[in-house]
């Protein structure tokens, strides 16, 4: 750990905390850096810290992932994804393709792209077919994927969206009964692309401490930091602690990419359900690239389990920070990364595959966490 | 998941766990149009500047990049310090 880390840590462990701190993160980068850091370990044993909807590829609607599987089997196109989501599973009988994976191995063209860009080169290295490209992510990878199409797609290049806004999720869980955590560590990208301000609400309109982050172990620290002096002293305000690259306003030529291509409207999370306004959509003047206008008929909604966790996964309760990935009891023991059950332990940025990465292996039976508030 | 064969970006590649939320930061080499050529630890890749036509970049200056395009500009000392990082992350055996 840097001297500054240390210096962050120690300074915690001067502060006279109360028997129990929640402190939430909504970003798969921050889960990895806490977790490989062992922040946890080396923090006071009163401070909880949270691992919330911080994994756009655990949420992905499974009925998005299902139509990206029927469009690639059936339609004479080429499908492209990030690679995580072509190991994400959907809720289909046995024998049928439960991933673009699968769909791959039936016969389908499905390539993996680490790009918008490259899906746009491949757009125009095949010409004579539709590419659609399956753009599933948080605001720091459909605000890419917005700019590509104002820069101009190419004309067979279509976009299968379900671009997510982190900061509705959040909304939703604090205005619930039991929004589960007393601050907040916000996300440094997705404030770096959309601005800090994004996230006043916490404080403003609930009173939760709340601070942006980077990814290093100070900056994390620096804001777990500020925000357990925010809840000592009773004075909460949005601090910025990762001010290298979150500046008011954010990006504002990414920010207006965003609204020039994309509208944003009330959309599904897998397992959890609609949340409004927190999802993107291609707006009416791109809509020669939206996948969903030209094939219209490939959503099915209405299949058994449709919009659901798969059987026996608790991933939903994981991203909504109800429960820690070791308390499903699928975890590490049916569910691993080689065979993931639920989407969480597909995903880099899954909270269940980023605690097995760190060592963690087994589940625990312990009560769930709502249960032991009280 | 396997990736397809792609030699130039392969140790970026195998960082992937950092691609969608974390960015890496690359300094750039030359510029064409949008398109800048961009460098990480002796690794190239095209990263685009569509992005950043709010705040002028040169060549020489380092970039945080997210799934291939440059979200915001960095000081060296801020892309030196992310990469130390990054590099112990890495070593602590990314699995
Ligand atoms: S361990 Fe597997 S089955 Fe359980 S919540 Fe995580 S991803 Fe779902």
């Amino acid at each position: 750990m840097s001297d500054p880390a240390r210096h962050w840590l120690e300074r915690i462990r001067a502060l006279a905390l109360p028997p129990r701190v929640r402190i939430m993160n909504v970003c798969g980068g921050h889960e990895r850096a806490i977790s490989q850091a062992g922040l946890r370990g080396a923090l006071p044993g009163n401070i909880e810290l949270i691992p919330g909807p911080g994994c756009p590829v655990c949420i992905c609607p499974e009925e998005d992932v299902f139509e990206a599987i029927q469009l690639a089997l059936n339609e004479d196109i080429i499908m492209v994804a990030f690679g995580d989501m072509l190991r994400v599973p959907v809720n289909v009988p046995k024998r049928e393709a439960r991933s673009l994976e699968q769909a791959r191995s039936l016969g389908a063209d499905v390539r993996p792209i680490a790009s918008p860009t490259e899906a746009a080169q491949i757009a125009r290295a095949h010409p004579e077919k539709p590419v659609v490209f399956f753009a599933a992510g948080f605001e720091t990878t459909t605000a890419p994927v917005a700019a590509m199409l104002v820069e101009g797609a190419p004309d067979n290049l279509l976009v299968l969206l379900s671009g997510r806004l982190t900061w509705p999720a959040v909304a939703m869980l604090l205005e619930s009964d039991e929004p589960g955590f007393d601050a907040l560590v916000a996300p440094g990208h997705v404030a770096t692309v959309m601005g800090p301000e994004e996230w006043a609400f916490v404080v403003d309109q609930h009173g939760i401490p709340a601070a942006v982050a980077g990814f290093t172990p100070e900056s994390l620290l620096a804001a777990l930091y500020s925000t357990l002096r925010q809840l000592l002293e009773d004075r909460c305000f949005l601090d910025n602690c990762y001010p290298e690259l979150v500046r008011p306003g954010g990006n504002r030529a990414a920010r207006q990419q965003l609204q020039l291509a994309l509208d944003v409207s009330n959309a599904n999370w897998r397992g959890i359900g609609v949340i409004p306004d927190s999802g993107y959509t291609v707006n009416r003047t791109y809509r020669v690239h939206d996948a969903r206008r030209q094939f219209p008929s490939y959503a099915d909604d209405a299949r058994k389990r449709a919009g659901e966790m798969p059987p026996g996964c608790d991933c939903a309760q994981v991203v909504l920070g109800k429960i820690y990935p070791n308390e499903c009891r699928l975890f590490g023991v049916a569910c691993q990364p080689r065979h993931p059950i639920g989407p969480c332990m597909v995903s880099d940025e899954g909270a269940c595959r980023i605690w097995w990465s760190n060592g963690l292996r087994e589940p625990v039976n312990k009560p769930e966490r709502a249960a032991a508030t009280t | 998941m396997e990736y397809p064969a792609d030699a130039g970006v392969a140790p970026l590649r195998s960082i992937r766990g950092f691609s969608m939320c974390l960015g890496i930061p690359m300094q750039i080499k030359n510029i064409d149009g949008f398109t800048a050529r961009c460098e990480a630890k002796g690794v190239e890749r095209d990263v685009s500047l569509f992005m950043m036509q709010d705040q002028p970049v040169q060549p020489g200056d380092f970039v945080v990049v997210h799934v291939g395009y440059a979200i915001q500009k960095i000081t060296p000392r801020e892309a030196r310090s992310a990469w130390e990082l990054y590099d112990q992350m890495l070593g602590a055996g990314h699995a």
